[in-house]
């Protein structure tokens, strides 16, 4: 990982990024740094096991209607689950030196009947995700890595400026 | 603004741009680009579902053009109106339910009861708005193709769970036996042996009602 020079060094013209949960803490990955790094596990791991028992007491009431039900259910899940952490892991790897987040483009048809199957294709989209225990589980497995997906493309823009002002 | 003033020359008339000026203008061009291009994208993806679940109070006209040019103790109350309505609810039904568990039960006067169960309802609303954002925002930066929805619908459900178990936890708290806690196991781990079982009563407290919740549901069809 590359190391940046002194913040006390930094020409004044150069600014540095304030990122979500992380503020300017991300550039020395001091103390600071890593007491929100040390939280945003501790916290993640909180809601990690809030989202769980939710699953778990759905599980529960499956089970008391239908054991075979709730076995299904389990399999479904896990296999759901598993899949959607190794697609979001690939996505973010993929994305890992992109600068920029580029927000997908698509436009809304102009044909009603389309516009209608694309507003409740968003909705299925939408509920599909949300019972999808396995996305909870990718976001609290990337708050351990190394550089998180929240102060990575700032630690990439900074680079390329010291770069290009040759420092 | 800063690139203007370093171009002034002693004289005060203006004199040509320096590189890191010109350099700031440019980053600062890139970022209202992509801001617009964010925003327009975004506008494209909105459908009822997402106005419907994100609607709050500072939509309503009346309510921004109250809270414009508002300062000191009115930024809460802006930063209240950007909650959604939904949160809003859950919180009051929360707290008048929680406090009439705490006089019923526990006999604690509703001078107490009241104010303790709006405080946790209240922190509850601030962590599932706060994991909300992080959440949506996560899933939205992946760039997924429906981003928008995705994170919407990720950061609805995981910021209502999060404002649902802080709030039950904050009721946990206020209802733990502290006395006989501290009391058994000496201060610190008397403390440390309140909170855990608060934490346990908390995940026990979510499941029963997604398990109600099931229930709720299958009981229609």
């Amino acid at each position: 990982m590359q190391r940046f020079p002194p913040r006390s060094s930094l020409p004044r013209t150069i600014e540095i990024e304030k990122v979500p949960m992380f503020g300017t803490s991300w550039y020395e990955r001091g103390f600071g740094y890593w007491v929100r790094r040390v939280l945003m596990v501790v916290i993640g791991a909180g809601i990690l096991a809030l989202i769980f028992a939710a699953f778990q007491g759905v599980y529960n009431g499956i089970r008391q209607d239908s054991a075979a039900g709730a076995s299904i259910a389990l399999i479904v899940q896990t296999v759901y689950s598993l899949a959607v952490i190794v697609f979001f892991a690939v996505r973010a790897k993929r994305r890992w030196h992109t600068r920029v987040t580029e927000p997908p483009r698509f436009r809304m048809p102009a044909n009603p009947l389309a516009k209608v199957g694309y507003v409740v294709a968003q909705i299925l989209q939408g509920v599909a995700i949300v019972v999808c225990f396995g996305l909870y589980a990718f976001l609290f497995l990337a708050t351990l890595t190394p550089e998180t997906i929240y102060d990575r493309p700032a630690r990439l823009r900074m680079a390329d400026l010291l770069r290009s002002r040759g420092l | 603004m800063n690139a203007r003033e370093e171009a002034r020359l002693a004289n005060g008339r203006f004199g040509p741009w320096q590189d890191s000026g010109i350099q700031g203008f440019d980053a600062a061009k890139a970022e209202l680009e992509s801001t617009k291009t964010s925003l327009a994208d975004a506008a494209t993806h909105e459908n009822l579902l997402t106005k419907a679940l994100a609607f709050s109070p500072s939509d309503i006209p009346a309510v921004a053009d109250s809270l414009k040019g508002a300062d000191g103790l009115a930024n809460l109350a802006r930063a209240a109106a950007d909650i959604p309505v939904i949160d809003i609810a859950a919180a009051g039904v929360g707290t008048y339910f929680g406090a009439q568990q705490d006089i019923n039960e526990f006999h604690r006067p509703a001078a107490i009861a009241y104010p303790a169960e709006a405080a946790s309802n209240v922190a509850g609303l601030a962590a599932g708005a706060w994991v909300g954002g992080v959440a949506g925002g996560a899933v939205a930066g992946l760039s997924v193709a429906g981003a928008p929805v995705l994170g919407v619908a990720a950061g609805v459900a995981a910021g209502g769970i999060v404002a649902i178990g802080v709030g039950d936890f904050g009721h946990n708290l206020i209802d733990e036996n502290w006395s006989a806690d501290i009391h058994q196991h000496g201060v610190v781990m008397g403390v440390a042996d309140g909170i855990g079982d608060s934490a346990v009563k908390t995940g026990k407290d979510i499941g029963h009602m997604a398990s109600s919740v099931w229930h709720g549901i299958t009981s229609i069809f």
